[in-house]
């Protein structure tokens, strides 16, 4: 499995328990609060597991601006792709 | 002049003290019927209604006065009426469409149908995005399906404002008459407090309303904006039942007499009976700003500050009372009973803390500075505000830093966070509304709230080291396996 798809996978998952819905449900282009039914705190509570599974800081304040699936994705990679700490595994 | 000076406050007070009686409305069991009529003569049920459909159309601060006063005298009448203004009609009054709206607003001002809210479930408390009640289309109508536990005003409701799953991952807010077939309305709870209020578990069965009773399909954001409503009306309750505590602990302390002297001469309960004023007036200011700006996180911010000040003096009026304090006919055990709950529901406190420090965790720069006009005999207190307010600034965005998005996994920290917030904001809240004439209550009430807001922020410093011994302490407690026999053994005799 690559990187890429390997952080999408936990991604999709932790968002699908957040949710209690289904993983299946959960798409690249979901949004985030109208869709997946996540308010800011369950945005933020993905994002906060993340960050500690994979040893990365994500910023509050640009998390904040996240609307889809996608782009959380998308960010977490950008987070990881400029901290890179020795003990992250994609 | 404060909401809590005008005319509807007035009337109300009068009408509270000549008709309402707490004692035997807690014995009926449920708010009687007469009550509730004269209440609706009085307008009472359509204070913050719109006009146009029959209410007065004043201010939730009007609204907000009238609950207190009512809550002074009787706790379980102000629920029913408070909720039935904040929760139970605030979604049918700011998304429900002309003709739902024309057809219903003008029943519930008017007394006729009281309103309700159902969103808690069983499994679904503070986290309401876990509930299971669904909602679906079926030819033009809906089908709401499920079972909210916990519904204030449940049995005297003609209608429900629920909260519901809807399509595949959204919610809705839906309008549900209660009459409607597949409505059936539980047992009433036994509680603590508030014995007079309705408290049920409502299941709906396949009810079938029409389509326009979907209020909103943006559920939990309307569902946000009645808890603002709901929370702040609730809150004045808790002025209301404080205020009570008050009056009722100055007229013993006053009388009282111990070792030659009364009560009320003694310094250490001087100090109590002060501070229970301070907290009150704090209580009055905070509720005040929520109720000017409801779109704002006043609401949060008054429901945390006024449910543990009212229980905090519910709790000094007890003690000041003595053995008296415990015993139901002095009635401050009533009080302390009745505002038990309100650090519970409408969001558990320490939610609601959370909540609060996230959302300026989140928030970009600054918090906009306020306009304080602090009378001239406040301007040193007005002073130790602005640093409470810069240092809990300081203490968000080092946090902010340190932590990024795992804050969220660091809940005493957000706690402690919050409670400097709330500290601040209310502290602010009481220079606005201080005036020379109550300016030695003001300046204890801001000493107090900077004193207490000085020490959230220091907690942040040892709150690893203590964090780190309570999990140790739990470890022992929550996560070892349940033992079947936790007796103390027997001690055997030769």
């Amino acid at each position: 499995m690559s990187a890429d798809t390997s952080l999408r996978a936990r991604m999709r998952k932790l968002v699908a328990e957040i949710r209690e819905i289904d993983e299946s449900l959960v798409e690249p282009s979901s949004r985030l609060r109208e869709d997946l039914g996540m308010d800011s705190l369950g945005s933020l509570e993905l994002l906060s597991s993340i960050s500690e599974q994979m040893d990365v800081h994500v910023d509050i304040e640009d998390a904040m601006g996240l609307v889809t699936f996608e782009d959380a994705c998308s960010f977490v990679e950008r987070c990881v792709a400029e901290q890179r700490p020795a003990n992250v595994a994609v | 002049m404060s909401p809590f000076d005008s005319a509807i406050a007035g009337e109300l007070r009068r009408f509270a003290d000549k008709r309402l009686d707490a004692a035997a409305t807690e014995r009926a069991g449920l708010v009687d019927p007469q009550i509730r009529a004269d209440l609706a003569g009085l307008g009472v049920f359509g204070i913050t209604l719109p006009e146009e459909h029959g209410g007065l159309g004043l201010s939730l601060g009007e609204g907000c006065a009238a609950v207190a006063e009512i809550a002074r005298a009787d706790r379980s009448v102000a629920t029913m009426v408070g909720l039935h203004l904040g929760l139970g009609s605030r979604a049918l009054t700011a998304f429900a469409s002309p003709e739902v709206a024309g057809e219903w607003l003008p029943r519930m001002a008017s007394g006729e149908v009281i309103g309700a809210f159902s969103a808690t479930e069983t499994c679904a408390g503070s986290d309401l995005t876990l509930m299971r009640t669904r909602a679906r289309e079926d030819s033009g109508h809906v089908v709401v399906d499920g079972e909210k536990a916990y519904v204030t005003n449940a049995r005297f409701a003609g209608c429900f404002t629920v909260l519901a799953r809807w399509g595949a991952r959204g919610h809705a807010v839906i309008l549900v008459p209660s009459d409607a077939p597949g409505v059936e309305i539980g047992r009433e709870e036994h509680k603590l407090g508030i014995l007079a209020s309705s408290t049920a578990t409502v299941t709906f069965t396949g009810v079938r309303v029409p389509r326009s009773h979907v209020l909103s399909e943006q559920g939990l954001e309307a569902a946000h904006h009645v808890l603002t409503w709901g929370r702040t009306l609730m809150s004045a309750g808790c002025v209301g039942t404080a205020q009570a505590a008050l009056d009722a602990t100055a007229r013993h302390v006053a009388s009282r007499k111990q070792f030659g002297k009364t009560l009320g001469e003694m310094p250490a309960v001087r100090m109590h009976v002060a501070r229970m004023a301070a907290v009150l007036y704090s209580m009055r200011a905070i509720v005040a700003a929520a109720a000017d700006a409801p779109g704002g996180d006043d609401s949060m911010v008054a429901k945390v500050f006024a449910s543990e000040g009212a229980f905090e003096i519910c709790d000094t009026a007890v003690q000041l009372h003595g053995a008296l304090g415990v015993m139901e006919e002095a009635g401050v055990a009533r009080l302390l009973r009745d505002c038990r709950v309100t650090r519970i529901f409408e969001g558990a406190n320490d939610v609601l803390l959370s909540r609060l420090a996230i959302a300026r965790l989140a928030s970009r720069g600054a918090p906009e500075a306020r306009e304080v006009s602090a009378p001239a005999s406040l301007v040193a207190k007005a002073s130790a505000v602005d640093e409470l307010t810069a240092a809990t600034h300081r203490a968000l965005h080092g946090v902010r830093a340190k932590y990024g998005a795992a804050v969220l996994l660091r809940q005493p920290t957000l706690i402690s966070l919050a409670r400097a917030v709330v500290a601040a904001q209310t502290a602010a809240a009481v220079l606005r509304v201080a005036t020379d004439a109550d300016a030695d209550v003001a300046a204890l009430a801001v000493s107090l709230l900077c004193r207490q807001g000085t020490l959230s922020l220091a907690a942040l410093d040892d709150l690893g080291a203590l964090e780190a011994e309570s999990d140790r302490v739990c470890k022992g407690l929550i996560e070892a396996p349940l033992r079947p026999n936790l007796a103390v053994p027997q001690e055997t005799h030769a």
